[in-house]
């Protein structure tokens, strides 16, 4: 499957991927309802880049089964069946499962690959891993 | 009977029907609660007035109002009058707070006679408010099987004749979840509420609240268990009653606050991720999860509760019940919450009984199960208890009181009280796993010794002291029941705080107002008779609050947040309880602090035992607890721990026991128990701002502001 | 001699935490030991001494069912 791949070394903080996401999904530029979330760290290399590495562990805990694995591998929620109660949010492993204090449900990178277009430094790409 | 579905759909008929508007929710209330009279068939809607939501706040507190006001003092059980109330409250239906699913239920109970609440998971609650009904009410009392049906989607409710047989409530749930759905993906909207033929022949008939497991596709159920609420149910002939909701959101319960709830739930929920697997297993085991320390504690309840340990008790340990879960994640009692202390047995292959040879899905067994039905019976086989527990559900009887009194039985039978005889030739020695099984078959099915025993502890001291010449102090000593309910699964003796936990209660010797055992006897930061009456004053009030919330109490101090050890009172898990107080106002849009929470309860727990006074009961005397509670009733207990007693004595009493028999041991030691019983109720009551025979003062009442006219003259009347 | 939860207990020599937690059969998974007031971590038991004489605090978090 393709999932979002990340290179922090080459990430400039520039916020671009955040824009294009929150922008195309929520209409409005806010990086806290972005699904790829960019943060500056102490270590090195300065960078740090949270976007969801498709590996499932929420479906297994949504109790009313609203996360499923499409046939291409991505991890979608189905916002209909969705009853927010953020048990994804809880046990994601990489902190990617994201949720804003004005939406009802979570939210999460489905690979769509937009922001890999627009990141300046290719601190982003699209990556084939099994 | 109907033999298929569609069988039974035929056969529904409808005998009264009422159509409303949905009252939508808004901040945790729909405002209306649902009144139905099963004698004749008035259906119709109450107001919540504000005063009602600030006195009595909801679910449990809903529950005794509807019930004061429903009743007359001199009302018994099984008059029409008798009300089963069921409510949630208003945190109730929040999916983001873990344990945020739970119905209150509240009656007048066939066992104590008096005000029975218990507090039960399952999707009911949440579903009848969004429905429209912040309480479901019902009187009377019908002359045939009825259902009754709550469609919160197209906002009808009906009464309504169904060719279903209620013997079995795994089956009722079943059926009437598929009679409901429209297809499978829709069984998830429906909960169902049956008790069984065990609320028909026993007096610990209970309430299962059905809740549908998506990845098991099967109704699955929780029990609203003590006290005898099935039997009620049964006795007014209901069969069923089932509520459908569909559109079940985030943001159904509408609260002021939604983000604060969200941050809140996502906090605790990261949190239950992070440690319960480091602490109680919650989500492997659940509450069997207890099975380990309390026996390695020498609080397991043994053969009748003589004993806190068993060497064989690893055959029903934490981690031998483990193995035999299936897990399932999530397996939560409530959509969403992330403790998941919910276990089941799939597949299961029934060994006894009418569904001999079945494969079914066993909820549980939960610690109160294995202790209860195993243990305190001297039955440490896994495969026993998930039998057992199967049955008492199904069956729909308690589960704790029939683990406590069969116990009592084989007491009573190893003692030569009862024989074969008299028990129809079950062989009751502690241990028996075939005579238990047996035992809980009759009960179930109303046959044999079974229709004795299913009546209570109580009831049975009554009758063999009656019928068969036992002595009735003996029996009062060993038979575990106060006010008439039988005690729940831990072993209290080395704990005073917890004897006054289970003896000081409004309903009966259940551990859900206090469990102290711990903080008292093995941390012994309860030192004096002061400290232990704090604590059993802000305890029962603190978990009081939970029943009239809709909420549980396990995601309060089943997990533990970091840094709760640096915190001045780390046993009241200060973090958790900010939660709770957060989520009330993120709900509600008040804004209560700690204070007013223990207020809330206060008002509630007060008004709850000024019913019992109003019914003839609350005072001291229905406080004392037998003696096999507070200490060793025969030399053999005695003897199991000669070291501690003998050590007890010479420290605590003063006494050297030297030279003294084994009988003149138990003498002094049961003089000095007793005496430091009567102490802790003195300063307990002092306290809680009750007189010295129980009674709560009026100041105290006035002061809660819950001196309404009526409420003031049974005070008066008992000054 | 020393104290533990407000009783007296047999000091012993090379006394440590996790001894104290055995000798006293404390087998519950969560417990909060200090040891003259201060909190030793879980981590720590394993060597960390008790001097004759001291106060110790282990303090079981569980609450019941």
């Amino acid at each position: 499957m393709k999932i979002v791949g990340t290179n922090e070394k080459e990430c400039t903080l520039c916020g671009a991927c955040e824009t294009i996401c929150s922008t195309f999904y929520f209409k409005e530029d806010n990086r806290l309802k972005s699904s790829i979330q960019v943060e500056e760290v102490e270590v090195s290399p300065g960078a740090a880049i949270h976007v969801c590495n498709q590996c499932g562990k929420c479906i297994e805990v949504c109790p009313v089964e609203a996360i499923t694995r499409t046939k291409k591998g991505i991890v979608i929620i189905n916002k209909k069946t969705c009853i927010g109660c953020f048990n994804c949010v809880g046990v994601c492993p990489t902190n990617t499962m994201f949720w804003h204090e004005d939406l009802v449900e979570p939210f999460k990178c489905i690979a769509c690959a937009r922001c890999t277009k627009e990141c300046p430094t290719e601190a982003i790409f699209m990556e084939e891993v099994s | 009977m109907a033999t298929s579905i569609e069988d039974m759909r035929k056969s529904r008929k409808v005998l009264a029907g009422y159509d409303y508007e949905q009252a939508g929710v808004e901040k945790g209330y729909t405002g209306k609660t649902l009144y139905i009279n099963i004698s004749d068939y008035t259906i119709k809607p109450k107001d919540v007035t504000e005063e009602m939501k600030d006195i009595f706040i909801g679910g449990k507190g809903f529950g005794l109002w509807y019930l004061w006001n429903g009743i007359k003092p001199e009302t018994k059980w099984n008059d029409p009058e008798n009300e089963i109330v069921i409510s949630s409250g208003p945190i109730g239906g929040i999916t983001q707070y873990p344990g945020s699913g739970k119905s209150l239920v509240v009656t007048l109970s066939p066992l104590t006679k008096s005000i029975m609440d218990s507090n039960v998971g399952g999707f009911f609650g949440p579903y009848l408010k969004f429905s429209g009904w912040d309480a479901l009410e019902i009187q009377g009392k019908s002359e045939k099987d009825i259902v009754v049906f709550i469609d919160g989607d197209k906002g009808r409710v009906t009464i309504e004749e169904v060719d279903i047989d209620p013997a079995a409530s795994h089956l009722v749930s079943e059926q009437l979840t598929e009679l409901l759905a429209e297809n499978e993906k829709d069984k998830k909207n429906i909960s169902i509420v049956s008790s069984g033929s065990g609320g028909e022949n026993t007096n610990i008939g209970i309430l299962n609240f059905s809740f549908y497991d998506l990845r098991r596709k099967a109704a699955r159920m929780k029990q609203a268990g003590r006290g005898g609420i099935g039997t009620v149910f049964r006795d007014k002939k209901i069969a069923a009653l089932a509520v459908k909701f569909s559109s079940l959101s985030g943001r159904s319960n509408n609260p002021a606050d939604p983000a604060k709830v969200a941050k809140t739930g996502v906090k605790i929920t990261r949190e239950i991720n992070k440690f319960d697997a480091e602490q109680f297993r919650m989500r492997q085991i659940g509450t069997a999860n207890l099975m380990t320390p309390m026996n390695d504690y020498d609080l397991l309840p043994v053969h009748n509760f003589k004993y806190g340990s068993h060497p064989d008790a690893v055959g029903i340990s934490s981690d031998t019940l483990r193995d035999r879960f299936t897990q399932n994640m999530p397996d939560g009692c409530w959509v969403g919450c992330a403790l998941s202390c919910c276990k089941a047995v799939d597949n299961f292959e029934l060994k006894t009984g009418p569904y001999k040879g079945d494969k079914v899905l066993v909820d549980g067994p939960e610690y109160e199960n294995a202790a209860g039905l195993g243990a305190n019976c001297g039955i440490f086989d896994a495969d026993y208890v998930i039998e057992a527990n199967f049955y008492c559900d199904t069956y729909g009887i308690d589960t704790i009181s029939t683990g406590t009194l069969i116990a009592f039985a084989m007491e009573c039978y190893e003692n030569g009280i009862i024989d074969k005889k008299i028990t129809g030739g079950l062989e009751l020695n502690f241990g028996n796993a075939d005579a238990a099984m047996e035992l809980i078959h009759q009960m179930g099915q109303g046959k044999g010794f079974g229709k004795i025993a299913g009546q209570g502890v109580r009831r049975m001291k009554q009758i063999f002291a009656e019928e068969y010449g036992a002595d009735p102090a003996f029996l009062q000593d060993i038979g575990m029941e106060n006010k008439g309910l039988e005690y729940s699964q831990y072993q209290a003796k080395e704990s005073l705080a917890q004897q006054g936990g289970y003896a000081m209660t409004n309903k009966g010797p259940q551990h859900d107002e206090a469990w102290l055992i711990f903080m008292d006897m093995v941390n012994n930061q309860l030192p004096t008779f002061e400290k232990k009456a704090e604590a059993l004053h802000y305890f029962p009030m603190f978990r009081t609050w939970f029943g009239l919330m809709g909420l549980c109490k396990l995601p309060w101090n089943d997990i533990i947040p970091e840094g709760n050890s640096q915190t001045e009172s780390p046993e009241k898990i200060p973090e958790h309880v900010q939660n709770y107080i957060d989520i009330f106002n993120a709900v509600t849009g008040k804004n209560i602090d700690q204070d007013e929470m223990i207020r809330q309860s206060e008002r509630v727990y007060n008004f709850q035992r000024i019913f019992n006074l109003r019914l003839g009961f609350g005072t001291r005397e229905h406080d004392a607890a037998p003696y096999r509670a507070l200490g060793p009733v025969t030399e053999e207990e005695y003897e199991s721990r000669i070291e501690r007693y003998d050590n007890q004595l010479k420290e605590d009493v003063g006494i050297d026991p030297s030279g003294m028999s084994i009988a003149e041991k138990v003498k002094a030691m049961r003089k000095y128990r007793e005496g430091r019983y009567e102490t802790l109720i003195d300063v307990v009551y002092d306290r809680r701002g009750w007189t010295k025979n129980g009674v709560p003062k009026l100041e105290k009442i006035k002061e809660l502001g819950i001196d309404f006219p009526e409420v003031v003259d049974v005070v008066k009347k008992n000054l | 001699m020393i104290e533990v939860n407000g009783k007296k207990v047999e000091w012993e020599k090379d006394m440590t935490v996790e001894k104290l937690l055995k000798k006293m059969n404390f087998t519950f998974p969560k417990i909060v030991v200090r040891v003259n007031g201060k909190v030793i971590e879980k981590s720590d038991w394993q060597d960390y001494p008790i001097p004759d004489q001291s106060v110790v605090q282990a303090h079981h978090l569980i609450a019941g069912g």
